[in-house]
């Protein structure tokens, strides 16, 4: 059995979604960030996976603990948005700014404060339990991650990370990059690769946390950046979807989305790589 | 979907290349554990001599754009129609479209070449994707219809154009009854229901079922897409009808180093 990955695109992002679920099925998996900038990592650079963007089965989100402090909670492999109809309840629920559903006034998702009490604990709202580690154990590294967790940051340190197109190196030693790629080997691997595609000096790193009010518990998934060729990498070329702004974590939850599903498949029992004909 | 997915370096499999696909895979690839539908055709006609013949079309032949099969599918289904639906759900096709596939001449501006069964059945030296065979009607009509040993099917002549010669029916034939170690196989058509007179083409479809069971039986347990009834079929719109679902197998080129399919996530 080999692991086998698709592509599942939708202009609607539940659509995208729920695609991408189906795909993986029981068995299958979609791609979590660490898991795409761990793919990127090992792969060429003619590949797909460097020449376009993606949205991950990440999310970010912004929580009040028990004691009254801020934090983000970041969930890799689904969280409090791991189905596609938790992102059809936001986007039909009353859009008013009193209500406690809907969007924020710049498109994250609102969650509940159930929601968000749960996710520190690691509850899930589809009933699974994932381990959730504080930043400063993360980043010294969790022996064998599972594929599903949670890591704590405090709020201010997430905030207070650098913005924008940063060097290569200052990158190694953001908060926000480490639990985003995985851990910090993680990220030194896939930022050495990224640096070494064009030879550039900075990357963009984008997250919501100096201009969001951090009282509304709310969540983002990320988007990981990409166009044909890898162009404009250090800021200065393109627009929206063609931009290459390296990691993003402030987009809204409302556009169309680009999941990549991972599925065990017995390459003996696939058509894929029959002889149709003596020649083949 | 199976057109575009192929693009302009791929194909869309034809029966011969089905058969030949299933000669060299294992039993447990879904190659051989669902029916298929397959991009060649079977037409009835008449040539310029008046008389009847069939002409298989192999790698997509008068139907094998989808648009064909939409003016099929909106065509008055009144009897005289001359694009419609035979009685028998076969599509009726010009006079036009007999004259050029005769020639070898489709839809799209390609030129085929068109072997006649006696040449065909000798061997013809390096077979291109896309061809055709001319049967006469009687010997297409006369040929056996239903379950056949598999060693009459080795000289049967349908079975000898669908599999793409007599070697390569051989080894799909061998493969089919070692499976299981069955004695008979299905072929059907529908020659012996039909009248010539009427031009007509059908799709003959790839049968098969999971764990290819009752591969035997005529009057097995199994009906419909479950039936596992050879190839073929009659003039039943159950078996060969032009209208129902469909399962192609494309194939195309791939460069497995731009594709995320094998990455290690």
């Amino acid at each position: 059995m080999n692991m086998e990955a698709e592509i599942l695109f939708d202009s609607y992002l539940p659509g995208a979604l729920q695609m991408a679920l189906d795909y993986a099925g029981d068995d299958g998996y979609v791609a979590s960030l660490p898991q795409l900038l761990h793919a990127r990592a090992n792969a060429s650079y003619d590949n797909i996976i460097w020449n376009t963007w993606f949205t991950s089965n990440t999310e970010e989100s912004v929580v009040t603990t028990p004691h009254g402090n801020h934090v983000v909670v970041a969930v890799h492999g689904g969280g409090i948005y791991a189905r596609s109809a938790r992102f059809e309840r936001m986007y039909h629920a009353n859009q008013a700014r009193s209500n406690l559903e809907g969007f924020t006034g710049q498109y994250a998702g609102k969650i509940s404060e159930i929601e968000a009490r749960d996710v520190l604990e690691g509850k899930l709202p589809c009933g699974t339990e994932i381990p959730v580690y504080p930043y400063d154990e993360f980043k010294q590294g969790i022996a064998d991650l599972p594929m599903r967790y949670g890591v704590i940051l405090d709020y201010d340190l997430a905030r207070k990370s650098t913005q924008g197109f940063q060097s290569f190196d200052a990158l190694k030693d953001e908060p926000n990059m480490i639990v985003r790629a995985g851990g910090v080997e993680s990220l030194a691997a896939y930022l050495d690769r990224a640096q070494a595609r064009h030879n550039t000096k900075v990357m963009g790193n984008f997250h919501p946390f100096d201009y969001i009010n951090p009282d509304q518990p709310q969540t983002r998934v990320l988007f990981l950046a990409g166009n044909n060729g890898g162009v404009g990498s250090e800021g200065d070329y393109n627009y929206g979807y063609d931009s290459e702004n390296g990691i993003g974590g402030y987009a809204c939850m409302l556009n169309m989305a680009r999941y990549a599903a991972v599925v065990p498949q017995n390459a003996s029992t696939s058509v894929r790589d029959l002889p149709f004909s003596p020649s083949s | 979907m199976a057109l575009e997915y192929t693009g302009d370096d791929g194909f869309v499999a034809s029966m011969p290349q089905l058969l030949h696909v299933r000669a060299n895979s294992s039993y447990d690839n879904i190659i051989w554990s669902t029916w298929f539908t397959q991009n060649s055709e079977e037409s009835v006609v008449s040539t310029p001599g008046d008389n009847s013949a069939v002409v298989a079309v192999n790698g997509g032949g008068i139907f094998g754009i989808p648009e064909r099969f939409g003016t099929l599918f909106h065509a008055d289904v009144n009897r005289f129609c001359e694009i419609g639906f035979t009685g028998l759900f076969a599509g009726k096709v010009t006079e036009r479209e007999v004259h050029d596939v005769l020639k070898g001449e489709l839809h799209d501006g390609t030129e085929i070449p068109v072997y006649r069964f006696v040449e065909f059945k000798r061997g013809v030296g390096k077979l291109p994707r896309r061809y055709a065979v001319i049967l006469d009607f009687e010997t297409a009509r006369d040929a056996c219809n239903g379950y056949q040993p598999f060693e009459e099917l080795k000289n049967h002549p349908m079975m000898i154009i669908r599999a793409g010669g007599v070697e390569e029916e051989a080894k799909h034939s061998d493969c089919a009854r070692n499976r299981h170690q069955t004695s008979v196989m299905g072929t059907l058509h529908p020659f012996n229901a039909i009248g010539p007179e009427q031009t007509q083409t059908r799709v003959p479809v790839l049968a098969e079922n999971d764990g290819y069971v009752d591969s035997e039986e005529e009057d097995g347990h199994l009906f419909g897409y479950d039936s596992e009834y050879g190839m073929g079929g009659d003039s039943s719109i159950h078996d060969t009808s032009m209208i129902n679902v469909a399962r192609y197998v494309d194939v195309a080129l791939r460069d497995a180093s731009t594709s995320l399919q094998n990455l290690p996530f």
